[in-house]
């Protein structure tokens, strides 16, 4: 496990990125680093912010607006659903994982960040919760449990992708169930009134 | 590979039942919320981020 030296600093992603060799060990979280941050960041789908000790990237999180909707079936109040702030994507370096920094692992230190991003902004407009979608590692959904997040019960969704298949004399693409589940989760930001 | 960002799906089931009692009634304060929740402000209000390029007017 590698240590930090000082203190951890936030940027938003530069026009000029460039990931170098970043890896926090989830393939489709590292490509989306490399490959749509930037185009979503243009598009105005995802802001990105790069966690940096020094001149290192330690770590980065991309956000973007959301909202928790009930299906019709599911609503017999008037609540609907409610606007939230989405972790899109979040990635700590491999080598330091488990690394503490005030207390609290990276990852835990960033998710208080956007937690903190999202409180800020309901101050202005209508927000209730964070949400993300946990990967597929039965530790991560435990992980974001740990950190008060809620399971979204019944979403467990096997996600359909495109595949392409080569055979001796066709190339053929079809739709196939991958066995990327993600695990929409949520965290209520409203804290009640204090007496 | 699919970009992995998405809306989140509708709800259904017995999350929708929690998140409409959640919206109607909150979340209650536990000590461990509270504190969460505190910590979350203090680092958000300490970090200070330099503001990002204007890119809501760049096409």
């Amino acid at each position: 496990m590698s240590a930090l030296v000082g203190n951890l600093t936030i940027v938003s992603l530069p026009p000029d990125f460039q990931p170098g060799g970043f890896s926090c060990g989830h393939t489709r979280v590292d490509k989306y680093l490399a490959k749509y941050a930037a185009n979503d960041e243009l598009a105005g789908v995802t802001r990105t912010y790069l966690v940096k000790n020094g001149d290192e990237m330690v770590a980065f999180v991309s956000v973007l607006c959301d909202a928790i909707w009930l299906e019709e079936q599911e609503r017999p109040s008037d609540e609907q659903g409610a606007p939230a702030l989405k972790i899109g994507v979040m990635g700590v370096r491999k080598d330091l994982r488990g690394t503490k920094y005030e207390g609290r692992t990276i990852g835990e230190w960033l998710i208080d960040w956007v937690v903190g991003m999202a409180r800020s902004i309901a101050k202005m407009a209508g927000l209730r919760y964070v949400t993300l979608d946990a990967l597929p590692e039965n530790t991560l959904v435990d992980w974001y449990a740990r950190n008060g997040f809620k399971t979204n019960e019944g979403e467990v969704r096997k996600r359909k992708v495109w595949k392409q298949s080569q055979t001796e004399n066709t190339r053929k693409k079809s739709v196939e169930e991958t066995d990327i589940h993600q695990v929409p989760m949520r965290l209520d930001i409203l804290t009640q009134p204090e007496h | 590979m699919a970009k992995p960002i998405r809306p989140t799906p509708p709800v259904t089931g017995a999350a929708a039942k929690e998140i409409q009692r959640e919206l109607r009634e909150g979340t209650p304060n536990t000590p461990e919320r509270l504190k969460a929740m505190r910590r979350a402000d203090e680092v958000f209000r300490r970090v200070v981020v330099d503001p990002p390029p204007d890119r809501t007017n760049n096409r």
